[in-house]
């Protein structure tokens, strides 16, 4: 059986990739979407805009300051400056999606990179990086992300990304440094180095394709801690910044109003929730069909 | 064996002289100058070159460095830039908040996980299995402040049982300590639940395929005694280690539930401190939290050293 | 940036401009008072919530703002201001003076008489003689009291300062006769008396714990510290010992280490009956929604005018027209509705709660064609870009983006600059910064219009750095008219001038003002005899418990 039939099979599996592949797909298209089937922008506030419900006019926004709630014109209610949660959502949705896969890329890249070489070459090179991957994984995730969005430029998508990127790559690396010390004992690897092959055409021929499987996985797994990384720094208010809408901005913003607009805060959490949901279902069937055997040890 | 401890224990400081100079290096190897950053924004060229001279910031960048290391291996953490007061006491002062959130959490994700992961281990496939599986998948892929805001929303705010926030000293009596930290608690719990009911079931399924629990069953052993004597107390060694490298992580705070519940512990600290650029208490909390992490990582090693016979013989 | 210096020190001033009987116009009604609490009747208990620890409970010491609630609650001196909200609480009474004082020898000899029944309370309970003054005033310098630059002008003050003299010949006490001589006449030095610095200590106790007295306190005032264990509690019980109106409750207990968020869920439970701080904005919303809750918040105008300055020396504010073309571009009911509606709309630079302050409702309609026309007239017909600096505390992030958005609309595109709160105000009062355009919050320091128009747009008051005149704004007319006004001592005439000064500095433009916010206070169901006291912010000799307690059912909503 094929790895993409073994995955097939994973109902769970095929469930999260059908739900993030709806996302991507209502992301990409989001100005489409919400051009034309939403009335609002994800930036156009409706302070003293009135819409029709059940026939009587209100406000977006009460002279009380409390949005509307989930209703026929907003269908997840406003936020506290009245623009369309659906809206944010669905934009917050381009910029969460879009930030976690470039830092898990970017994180990928250097665990590889350096898993490589520590693994590969081993001595001292692999004692350096190793004591530098542990320093690093000594320091708690979330406290080494928010140092360095405090330091680097605010504002910017691309410094969350650098940001993701920085801190997860150790453990990737530490993934990739295993499966090298292992691969470059097998068989394959001692043939061609008989054949004459020198380091790099073993490492890009040899190495490289088979880490991709484990790369996929833990890559995928990663991606998962990425986009609850990185609304917990923008919840922090340390990620990805206003006006930009990202889930975890909307839910530091309707934070201080969650008991009297609770629909600001749920609705984006739970957009949070189904996503790392299907990324770790992904992963785990990623995991069964890549590896084979595994499929009773993981997953549902 | 003495060697191969004394070793351990060389690497351990140079991780945490590596930690301690990855700190200086993000505050300092940015474009811009650190001054301003600690000064803030809109502060004045004046104001700027004032916070280097007080703060030493005008040395060169190694002896800064140097000097830092040695007062703090004479548990001299400087004082704060914002309070002015001792970081190692300030740690220590937040530290008995965090300890007491941890505490609890272990407990609650302890009683809720291992036995969780048991019940699943023993009919995998069963509805028990997959519920567990799925609560478990939607535990470890929440986001804790969510939940954490959800659940105030909820249980202090709608129904009023808990506290909204706020922290209540032990001395101040144990019943309205715990009450105020049970919503942390639960919150922080879990996430953690989740893993170890995971990890709990497939330890056990890992062993149960292994050929001394055949035999066991081969010789016509009761299932209970199975599961309890030699597959059970198999899977307890990984979950130890995970715990004690969780316990480990967490003293190190736990910056979102504390932000949310308002606990005054060392997440809240280290935050305050990075957002404030108050390097000294930066440094003191990130050194802290390795510190913790470093020596789990250690006695954890020396664990594996001391049962495993393998390692012996590859060390030696 | 809102300024809230000490209350006390910035309240005296006030009350010397306002005690005089100055024209009050009357307020635009906000919120309608809810049905009174009944009677007051004696007993009971009410607990109050505050997140700090009061900072002394000591009268020479105390100095914190919420502190002056309680601190005010125990200790009581010569005189007291009148029991009344509003304004009419600006006014001096005889409490444990019998009468208000003899004034001699041109203004600057002050003859009192105690109250033969006045009394210290437990464990003295002895009568307090002009000998227990004239103690705690020469304390204060003593103990290095924050109180001490009021008192510096009493004869012979100088000399205790300079460290030369421990007593005070300007203090005389003969029996229950008290006699206080100051260098020159001071129209405000009966305010400055009536500060609680003032209040009796009696030197027997004072002298026994001279570092600790927070926790020997001897009452003078309605209530007595029974209990006070720092970061838990403070228990005050009617004192039986005090001359004056006796206290409705019989134990007031203030509960230490509550957060706000906390506070408002107690309060809404009924397990505590008020706090020290301001509601937040969600909560106001929802309370306010309530038609039992409406009436239990205490919404009072702490006269601040919210508002952003265009700098006038730079393009393109330097155009009259783009200034009023930004007036008629911002729906100012818009910005409200971030503060759950808890203030009013600034069609005006000063309060309209200041004494002669009149509403001018000027640019509160938003007019887009015209603001457009103005700019194309000014020749910026596709606006222009420009920053808008802030600070991040809420709500002046969501406030400052819908101000984005408003001079979007008109073609103006404002990018905003937003930054930590501390340093903001020495930013953009350094005129160096060349800040361009901003947000600003000022609070009265006193009730005079003055402390608006002399410090924000006078063009006298520019200087380089710790600059108010944040706009630049230099016109001859205004800076003459507001320095003529402020010497004018007929009311209605200074407040017609403060009100033609405003005219002009609207039609001017250099400051865009935007709201005028409330402050606001929540108490329990159960509470009556609250109100924010001009000085005293809460009286709590005067909180009771009503006498019908509402519905259960309507209770524990």
């Amino acid at each position: 059986m094929t790895a993409a039939r073994r995955f097939a099979r994973d109902r769970w599996a095929l469930a999260g990739f059908v739900f993030l592949a709806l996302l991507v797909v209502v992301a990409v298209a989001a100005p489409l979407v919400v051009g034309r089937v939403l009335h609002a922008s994800p930036y156009r506030l409706g302070m003293m805009d009135k819409v029709k419900e059940g026939g009587r006019l209100v406000d977006v926004v009460s002279d009380g300051g409390i949005p509307i709630g989930p209703s026929a014109s907003y269908p997840l209610g406003a936020d506290l400056i009245g623009r369309d949660v659906l809206s944010r959502l669905i934009y917050g949705a381009r910029v969460s999606l879009l930030v976690s896969t470039m830092g898990t890329l970017l994180a990928v890249l250097l665990g590889l990179l350096v898993g490589l070489l520590a693994g590969f070459y081993r001595g001292t090179v692999d004692t350096i990086l190793s004591r530098f991957v542990d320093a690093m994984m000594a320091i708690p995730i979330l406290l080494l992300a928010i140092a360095l969005a405090s330091v680097l430029p605010q504002g910017n998508v691309w410094t969350v990304v650098l940001i993701l990127g920085l801190v997860n790559w150790t453990y990737l690396a530490r993934i990739v440094r295993g499966e090298v010390l292992s691969l470059r004992e097998k068989e394959f690897v001692e043939a061609a180095r008989a054949l004459g092959a020198n380091d790099s055409v073993i490492l890009a021929r040899h190495l490289v394709p088979n880490l991709v499987g484990p790369l996929l996985v833990f890559g995928t797994l990663s991606m998962a801690g990425n986009i609850l990384l990185e609304s917990a720094l923008s919840f922090l208010g340390v990620g990805i910044q206003a006006p930009t809408p990202s889930w975890g901005n909307m839910i530091q913003e309707g934070m201080a109003f969650y008991s009297v607009a609770w629909w600001v805060v749920l609705f984006p959490g739970i957009a949070i929730l189904l996503t790392v949901v299907s990324l770790n279902l992904v992963g785990d069937g990623l995991r069964d069909a890549l590896v084979p055997g595994s499929q009773e040890r993981i997953g549902l | 064996m003495t060697s191969y401890v004394a070793r351990r224990l060389a690497w351990c400081v140079v991780v945490l002289v590596m930690v301690c100079a990855i700190t200086f290096v993000i505050f300092f190897a940015v474009p811009g100058n650190p001054a301003q950053l600690i000064a803030g924004k809109y502060a004045t060229p004046e104001t700027i070159a004032l916070v280097e001279k007080r703060l030493g910031l005008d040395q060169p960048l190694p002896i800064q460095f140097g000097r830092f290391l040695v007062h703090a291996a004479y548990g001299d953490w400087g004082f704060s830039y914002v309070s002015q007061q001792p970081v190692l006491a300030t740690i220590l002062t937040a530290f008995p908040k965090t300890l007491s959130l941890t505490f609890g959490a272990v407990v609650i994700w302890l009683l809720l996980g291992i036995p969780a992961g048991i019940l699943s281990a023993l009919k995998p496939g069963s509805i028990w299995d997959r519920s567990t599986m799925v609560f478990t998948l939607v535990g470890i892929s929440a986001p804790a402040y969510w939940i954490g805001l959800v659940f105030l929303r909820v249980f202090a705010d709608r129904m009023g049982w808990f506290p909204l926030g706020d922290y209540t000293e032990m001395g101040q009596g144990l019943l309205a300590w715990a009450h105020h930290l049970v919503l942390p608690w639960i919150t922080l719990a879990l996430l953690y639940a989740g893993w170890y009911a995971r990890m709990t079931r497939a330890q056990m399924l890992d062993i149960a395929r292994l050929d001394y629990v055949r035999t066991a069953y081969a010789k016509g052993l009761d299932k209970r005694v199975v599961v309890g004597r030699h597959i059970f107390r198999n899977a307890l060694l990984p979950l130890v280690t995970m715990l004690g490298m969780d316990v480990a992580y967490l003293f190190g705070g736990a910056v979102l539930t504390e932000s949310v519940f308002g606990i005054p512990g060392i997440g809240g600290l280290a935050w305050r401190a990075i957002r404030m650029r108050d390097l000294p208490m930066v440094m003191g909390t990130v050194l802290f939290a390795a510190l913790f992490i470093v020596v789990a990582n250690l006695i954890v090693d020396l664990l594996y050293f001391a049962l495993d016979p393998r390692i012996q013989r590859e060390t030696s | 940036m809102t300024l809230r210096p000490h209350l006390l020190l910035s309240l005296f001033v006030a009350l010397l401009l306002s005690a005089g009987g100055c024209v009050h116009e009357p307020r635009p009604v906000a919120y309608v008072p809810g049905p009174d609490g009944g009677t007051p009747r004696r007993g009971g208990h009410a607990v109050f919530v505050r997140e700090e620890d009061p900072d002394y409970l000591d009268p020479g010491l105390s100095y914190g703002t919420y502190s002056a609630a309680v601190t005010e609650a125990i200790f009581h001196t010569l005189l007291d201001y009148a029991h009344e909200p509003g304004p009419a609480g600006a006014t001096l009474e005889p409490d444990l003076a019998q009468s208000l004082p003899e004034i001699r020898e041109n203004g600057t000899l002050y003859c009192f008489r105690l109250r033969p029944d006045a009394r210290f309370g437990a464990p003295l309970h002895r009568h307090i003689t002009a000998a227990d003054f004239k103690y705690s005033i020469e304390r204060l310098f003593e103990v290095e009291s924050p109180g001490v630059p009021f008192y510096r002008h009493i004869v012979g003050a100088d000399r205790v300062i300079a460290g030369s003299a421990k007593t005070l010949p300007g203090v005389i006490a003969r029996g229950d006769s008290l006699y206080i001589r100051i260098t020159a006449p001071d129209p405000t030095f009966l305010h400055i008396l009536s500060m609680s610095f003032t209040a009796p200590v009696p030197r027997e106790v004072a002298e026994k714990y001279p570092r600790t007295l927070s926790q020997h306190t001897v009452a003078t005032g309605p209530f007595q510290v029974a209990e006070f264990t720092p970061r838990r509690r403070v228990i005050l019980v009617r004192n039986p010992d005090y001359c004056g109106k006796p206290a409705w409750l019989d134990t007031f207990e203030l509960r230490l280490g509550v957060t706000q968020a906390n506070a408002v869920a107690m309060i809404r439970r009924g397990q505590v009956d008020g706090g020290f701080f301001e509601v937040p904005p969600a909560e106001f919303a929802r309370l306010r929604a309530d038609s039992s809750w409406a009436y239990q918040i205490d919404v009072s105008d702490g006269l601040e005018t919210d508002y952003l300055f265009l700098n006038v020396r730079q393009k393109p504010f330097d155009d009259v027209r783009v200034r009023q073309a930004m007036e008629w571009a911002i729906d100012r009911r818009a910005l409200l509705k971030v503060y759950s509606g808890k203030g009013i709309v600034a069609g005006e630079f000063c309060p309209v709660g200041m004494p002669g302050a009149r509403p001018l409702g000027r640019y509160v309609t938003p007019d887009l064609a015209r603001a457009k026309a103005l700019l194309a007239e000014a020749g910026y017909p596709n606006g222009f870009r420009t920053k808008l600096y802030g600070y991040a505390t809420e709500p002046v992030p969501r406030l400052l983006t819908i101000v984005q958005q408003q001079l979007a609309d008109v073609g103006i595109q404002a990018e905003l600059d937003i930054g930590e709160a501390i340093g903001y105000t020495s930013m953009a009062s350094d005129t160096s910064r060349h800040v361009p355009f901003g947000f600003y919050a000022w609070t009265a320091d006193y009730v005079d219009p003055s402390n608006f128009f002399d410090t924000l747009v006078n063009g006298h008051r520019i200087t380089a750095i710790n600059n108010q005149n944040l706009s630049l704004f230099d016109d001859p007319w205004v800076n003459h008219h507001i320095e003529h006004a402020m010497t004018v001592a007929d009311d209605s005439t200074r407040a017609k001038l403060w009100r033609e000064i405003d005219e002009r500095v609207m039609d001017d433009a250099p400051v865009l003002p935007l709201l005028h916010t409330f402050e606001s206070r929540l108490y329990s169901l159960r509470l009556a005899g609250w109100y924010r006291h001009i000085t005293r912010i809460l009286k709590i000799e005067d909180l009771y418990l009503k006498s019908a307690p509402r519905p259960a059912a309507v209770a524990a909503r």
